[in-house]
């Protein structure tokens, strides 16, 4: 009998066994019938194509990542550096950066798909015979002008520069701004620079090989783009660009749009023309000729990722390859431009640019286009310099040497800025959020800091955008790259996002870390047609916290809750908090208060660079006086 | 058998192999052969488009010169409005998509007047004629979406109203560039590509569904990825070659060869099929002719396997008739030897009997004792006669069972009348058992009286006076209800016989070689006859005995039952002699000694006899004699003039009262049935067979008499 049982136990350990490892099995290929994409709120694979393929392959589950910071060229290129990539990948740079590309991203170049795009668009990408990315749409760069209010004005539309600058200098008499952008931006005087360096420069066959020797570190800036850096300067001093006005691009859209300003600086895919705006687009002229081009902006690129090329991904590479061939085809191009009037690299792509150009068809007729090659890392590494710059304060040399250190150097966006600290391993979203919890408790002082992400965990955007977005990755971090975790102030007004700070009742407080917060949705859906539903209220986004030890039970209700001293927290109580503007809405605290001084990206340096008192025993971080000192 | 059997079946897979063989190497030199033609076909004409691009690239290359030339000859800088001119006149002689000159901004002023740039021209390919001075050929789609071929050179800057022209050029449309090519070869199924040294397409002109890429080594590459070092392979230096590679999944043959002029590798691709279609007569003549010839090879082979088999069986056949005509001759001499034996010594006791009462005449009491003997010999030498036509007979397949009513008490009953003496002169008991339901079977009564008489005059023989002969007689259920099973077992206690005697003991002249037995007369046929009997009659029959304790044979025979079987009537036990006595009776027998015996025997037995020397005298007595004169008429069989039988016919035909119920009894040596069968058919009355035994005739006639009377 004993043997009997024995025999019996072990066929129910062996059965059991199997169960364990079929389920574990099943588990995995779950997994591998999911096939993400990533995005941010201007940049993705239009949704109808992802329901398309959604129809065509319904055994594989098309998963969107959103993203919900300010700076999704730095997080896509540190998701690129750190290996996090999603199966089809959405940047909105082309680096050249061929050893990453080599060891993240799938090569192309073996694909029909790249055929459809015309010759010169894709050998711009060649590397070695490889090719990693699909581009996106252009889109035109320009002075955007209202042709009616034009009209009104009696103004004409400039046709060489000089007459662009006795057009502003004509605008201007009247009283009204000439050139509006986001001038609060450093990025905007980057960009800037790319558009006269576009028409001056990269319109020429040096400027293009330049370029592209430039970003591999084959070639200086000293000695070569002088005199192209001085036309740029000339561009302000000539009284086109105003480096003084200092408005973000909220305020500035809002007065041209109200007739205070004359042309707008931008990408003309942001201004739709309707019954009350006729729009056109003013090039850029060539210094000393009577040339003008469009810039050029491509909207990003699309890549896979290299392990869809691996064995057991090939449902996967073919999820991935179909996406790609939707979005070749002139009616993916369309839904990506959303009927804005761009231009396509696509072959044969007819696109509608004849009211936008109707008063510059010779730079259209004559291909007048020339490619804003803006150097990422160099340019935006250096913005604050070039603002310095023009301020007077460096010369023009000593920027284009500086330009090249941080060429020299390999320094890149995500090294900018002061070093802050060192994450001993990568921080979970969670734990990010919880960091800059902290960064808030501690700047303001208070009993609580709290703070939700971005994104909750359905996709859906918080409304007005407010929030902590992505996760640091294990290694230094440095203060500019906190852009790609905050977002800017939600009042309209210049900078970051802000601080609030008040008091919160202990009933308000329970309430909201259990339910968390929803947001009415947002009108305007297209800025993010994947995760909102059909109406009504968001889903909840939960805080995270600083200075409170709280424990939740298994349906999210509160176990129990205490101030890092130990003392209960009552509902009968009332606490003072720290949080973004509006992430804790204003009307749930009392006393509050909006620090005008410091934005949440100098709160969360400075918290990084001196502070971590609140929660820094539970996060993985240290800081490296070394690192410091260098600063 | 067997060993020539595995030696046929190695031989036939060892042919097969070696077809099989001839076969794969055929069709693998065809295959080895058709690739060699193909890739050869297919590398000539890759290498007529490569020559002719070198060609067509060293043409544009002069026209491009020349106009550049040309123009700075006629105009030196000139304006546009000439340009335009010139170059317009240029292209209607040379029939290219555009020429043009190329700024240093790297626009191009076409020869329609149209001053464009390349769309979204931020390639390198321009920065090289305008600031590195070199010569580019290069793929680009044109300003207006056209994807073109660009042969541009750097010129001698000059001015030309507002632009600094540093480059000229002309520029093909891809598709009628490679169309002008004129490649049609393998049923158009050919695709063409160009590719720079990185393997990127610079020109393709394909088909659907073939393979298209942007880098078309790179896509050749992850299709085959087991070949290594395909890039270096296709791409290095001047290498050139042919391959079988999969393209879309289907086979096809890769040529690749290089451009001289511009340093471009061009490949030639085309499915296997394709290609192999052409060489598709050759591959169905040389495959029919392969089969012939195997076909030719298999019957030549199978011819020369069937001869020297037949070969080998006629020898074999030979050998095994020679054995056989040896082993007949042997037995033949073996028996003759036997007969001599068996036969001179019962022929010695008569004649040395003769001689002895001829010797002793007057001495009436001895002379009888030596007739006496003379008649045992002559005996003897009868049933050994007998015996060996029976051998002859069975040897012959000649001999027939027959197929009568019989019973069993009878067979029985006539065992016992003849055993029973014999058993007694030895003071033998000899003990019948039966178990008998049905008594009425159909068989063969005389040989089974052979049979058991045979069996059970060996057992008496062979066992000592006062031995025990057993006969027991059992029936058992037959196979159906028709059949009856009867097992018969002959056993005695006699001397019995050594085991490796009973392995022979049913072989012709067998004969036990033993001091015991070698006075006992015998021919050795006797149980040769009786196995044969048995077997004849679909029985069976086997023998156990043990020296000194005695012998048993079984016989086992299946019989059908008679189920209305009547009961022969008893003849009267009377004087046959009486029949005889005062019968007349004429005698046609063309031995005169045999005729004189039988006369003096029919005269002893007191019948009156007449004397015909063959049949033609003996119909002729009938025919004279009165009518009814003759009671009987023996009729030798074998005579001269007209033999028995038709002298036997032909009294039965003759027109007189008696012809038909005259008594006919043929008298033969010939002692087979089929004799019996023909003297009934003759139309005689009976048969005998010599030496004519007077007794046996006496009682004949008086059957046949008695009969007579009663019909």
């Amino acid at each position: 009998m004993r043997k009997v049982y024995k025999r019996v136990l072990a066929v129910c350990i062996v059965i059991v066994f199997l169960a364990l490892i079929s389920v574990g099995c099943s588990k995995e290929d779950k997994e591998d019938n999911v096939f993400t994409v990533n995005a941010c709120k201007t940049r993705y694979v239009p949704k109808s194509i992802l329901d398309k393929v959604r129809k065509e392959y319904p055994e594989m589950e098309i998963r969107v990542e959103m993203y919900g910071g300010a700076n999704f060229t730095l997080e896509a290129a540190e998701r690129l550096d750190h290996y996090d990539i999603p199966d089809l990948f959405v940047t909105t740079r082309n680096d050249l950066e061929i050893d990453t590309y080599q060891d993240n991203l799938l090569d192309l170049s073996s694909y029909e798909v790249l055929n459809r795009y015309i010759t010169q668009a894709i050998d711009s990408m060649n590397m070695n015979g490889s090719v990693y990315f699909i581009p996106n749409f252009t889109s035109l760069t320009g002075l955007v002008y209202d042709k009616n209010v034009f009209r009104e004005h009696g103004w004409k539309a400039p046709h060489s520069y000089e007459e662009l600058v006795s057009l502003c200098e004509q605008v201007e008499k009247t009283g009204i701004q000439g050139v509006g952008g986001a001038w609060d931006n450093p990025s905007a005087y980057s960009n800037v620079l790319a558009c006269t360096m576009a028409a001056d420069f990269y319109s020429t066959p040096e400027g293009t090989t330049w370029f592209y020797d430039f970003v591999q570190g084959k070639a200086k800036g000293e000695g070569v783009i002088e005199p192209y850096i001085a036309n740029y300067i000339r561009w302000y001093e000539d009284g086109i660009f105003d480096y003084e006005i200092q408005e973000n691009r909220a305020v500035q859209r809002e007065k041209f749009d109200n007739g205070e300003i004359a042309m707008m600086y931008g990408l003309i895919g942001n201004f739709k023309s309707d019954d009350e705006h006729d729009y056109g687009l003013i090039p850029f002229f060539k210094t000393g000729t009577d040339e003008a081009y469009y810039p050029t902006a491509t909207a990003g690129y699309f890549a896979l990722n290299k392990k869809l090329g691996e064995k057991g991904n090939e449902k996967k590479l073919e999820v991935g390859l179909r996406i790609l061939d939707l979005l070749s085809t002139e009616e993916g191009q369309k839904d990506m431009m959303r009927g804005d009037a761009c231009y396509s690299f696509l072959r044969g792509f007819k696109g509608d640019l004849n009211e936008i150009t109707e008063s510059y068809q010779d730079v259209v007729g004559q291909n007048h286009f020339a490619p804003m090659n803006v150097d990422m890392n160099t340019l935006a590494a250096t913005a604050t310099e070039l603002i310095k710059m023009l301020e007077g304060e460096l010369t023009q040399e000593e920027y284009i040497r500086s330009c090249d250190d941080i060429k020299r150097n390999e320094i890149t966006e995500a090294y900018t800025g002061e070093y802050l600290f060192t994450a001993k391993e990568n921080f979970t979203e969670k734990q990010t959020v919880q960091y800059f919890a902290a960064a808030l408790q501690d700047y303001a002082g208070t009993q609580i800091g709290m703070v939700t992400p971005s994104v909750n965990e359905q996709g859906e955007f918080s409304n007005p955008m407010t929030g902590i977005a992505s996760k640091f990755y294990k290694g230094d971090i440095y203060s500019w790259p906190l852009t790609r975790n905050t977002l800017t102030a939600i009042d309209g007004t210049s900078g970051w996002a802000k601080m609030s700070t008040g008091t919160i009742s202990g009933e308000t407080l329970y309430e909201l870390l259990e339910d968390g917060i929803c947001w009415k949705q947002a009108e305007d859906r297209m800025d993010n047609e994947y995760y909102y539903d059909k109406g009504g209220m968001t889903s909840p986004f939960y805080y995270e916290t600083a200075g409170l030890d709280v424990e939740f039970t298994s349906d999210h209700k509160i176990k129990s809750i205490q101030l890092n001293d130990g003392t209960p927290v009552k509902k009968s109580g009332s606490y003072t908090i720290a949080t973004l503007h509006e992430n804790v809405p204003d009307n749930y605290l009392e006393d509050l208060q909006i620090e005008e001084e410091e934005t949440i990206l100098e709160i969360a340096a400075k918290y990084g660079k001196t502070g971590m008192k609140g929660d820094k025993n539970n996060l993985p971080m240290e800081r490296d006086l070394e690192k410091e000192k260098k600063n | 058998m067997k060993k020539q059997r595995i030696r046929n079946i190695i031989g036939a897979a060892l042919i097969i192999i070696a077809l099989s063989s001839t076969v794969a190497a055929m069709v693998y030199e065809t295959k080895k052969t058709i690739y060699r033609e193909s890739s050869g076909h297919l590398v000539e004409i890759a290498h007529q488009m490569s020559d002719r691009f070198s060609e067509q690239c060293k043409t544009n290359w002069n026209v491009l010169d020349s106009f550049v030339q040309d123009y700075s000859l006629v105009y030196k800088t000139g304006n546009k409005e000439n340009m335009v001119s010139f170059l317009s006149d240029y292209r209607r002689t040379w029939g290219y998509l555009h020429l043009f000159f190329i700024d240093e901004n790297g626009s191009f002023i076409y020869e329609t007047g149209k001053v464009s740039k390349l769309q979204f021209d931020n390639s390198q390919s321009i920065y090289r004629v305008v600031a590195n001075q070199e010569r580019v050929v290069a793929p680009a789609t044109d300003y207006d979406g056209t994807e073109i071929l660009l042969f541009a050179a750097p010129v001698e800057a000059f001015e030309l109203e507002r632009y600094t022209i540093k480059g000229a050029g002309i520029c093909y449309e891809v598709q009628t560039m490679l169309e002008s090519m004129n490649i049609n070869a393998f049923k158009e199924s050919c695709d063409v590509y160009l590719l720079d040294e990185e393997g990127i397409t610079v020109a393709r002109s394909i088909h659907e569904g073939s393979m298209d890429a942007y880098n078309v080594v790179n896509a050749i590459e992850k299709e085959n990825p087991k070949i290594e070092d395909l890039k270096q392979q296709l791409l290095l230096g001047s290498n050139e070659g042919v391959m079988q590679i999969k393209a879309g999944g289907r086979d096809t043959y890769l040529s690749y060869t290089s451009v001289a002029v511009t340093g471009w590798k061009q490949l030639l691709m085309v499915p296997v099929d394709v290609v192999n279609n052409e060489m598709q007569n050759y591959t169905q003549v040389t495959g029919a002719l392969v089969v012939i010839l195997i076909l030719i090879a298999a019957a030549a082979i199978v011819g020369i396997v069937h001869y020297f088999y037949r070969i080998n069986a006629e020898k074999r056949q030979k050998e095994i008739e020679l054995e056989y005509e040896h082993k007949a001759n042997e037995s033949k001499s073996h028996f003759l030897a036997n007969m001599s034996h068996d036969i001179r010594t019962p022929m010695n006791g008569v004649l040395g009997m003769a001689t002895l009462a001829a010797a002793n005449i007057d001495d009436k009491q001895k002379a009888l004792g030596y007739i006496e003997k003379i008649q045992i010999s002559g005996k003897y030498l009868v049933s050994l006669i007998n015996d060996i036509l029976d051998v002859s007979k069975i040897s012959e397949g000649a001999f027939e069972i027959v197929a009568d009513s019989m019973n069993m008490r009878d067979f029985i009953n006539e065992i016992r009348t003849v055993v029973d003496p014999l058993a007694a002169d030895k003071k033998q008991s000899f003990t019948i058992e039966t178990e008998i339901q049905n008594e009425y079977v159909i068989g063969d009564k005389l040989h089974l009286n052979q049979i058991g008489i045979n069996i059970l005059s060996n057992a008496v023989k062979f066992t000592p006076q006062g031995g025990k002969i057993w006969l027991t007689i059992v029936e058992r259920p037959g196979i159906s209800e028709e059949y009856a099973h009867y097992h018969l077992e002959f056993r005695d206690n006699g001397i019995g016989m050594k085991k490796e005697f009973l392995d022979h003991i049913f072989e012709s002249f067998t004969r036990e070689k033993d001091s015991t037995i070698n006075s006992i007369e015998g021919s050795g046929l006797g149980m040769f006859i009786v196995k044969s009997l048995v077997e004849l009659m679909h029985g069976t029959i086997h023998v156990d005995s043990e020296p000194g304790k005695g012998t048993c044979f079984c016989v086992d025979l299946e019989l059908e039952i008679d189920r209305e079987g009547t009961m022969e009537e008893k003849e009267e036990n009377t004087d046959n002699a009486k029949f005889v006595r005062g019968k007349r009776v004429l005698l046609a027998e063309d031995n005169m000694i045999n005729r004189e015996i039988a006369v003096e025997m029919l005269r002893e037995m007191g019948a009156f006899v007449a004397t015909a020397e063959n049949g033609q005298e003996a119909v002729e007595e009938f025919a004279q004699s009165p009518l009814r004169y003759f009671d009987v008429i023996l009729m030798d069989v074998m005579m001269p003039v007209m033999d028995g039988y038709e002298a036997s016919r032909t009294i039965r035909k003759l027109e007189r009262e008696d012809a038909q119920s005259i008594l006919i009894i043929a008298i033969t040596a010939n002692a087979f049935q089929e004799d019996v069968i023909e003297s009934e058919k003759a139309g005689m009355d009976a048969h005998l067979s010599k030496p004519l035994d007077f007794a046996a005739l006496s009682e004949k006639i008086a059957v046949l008499t008695r009969h007579k009377r009663k019909g």
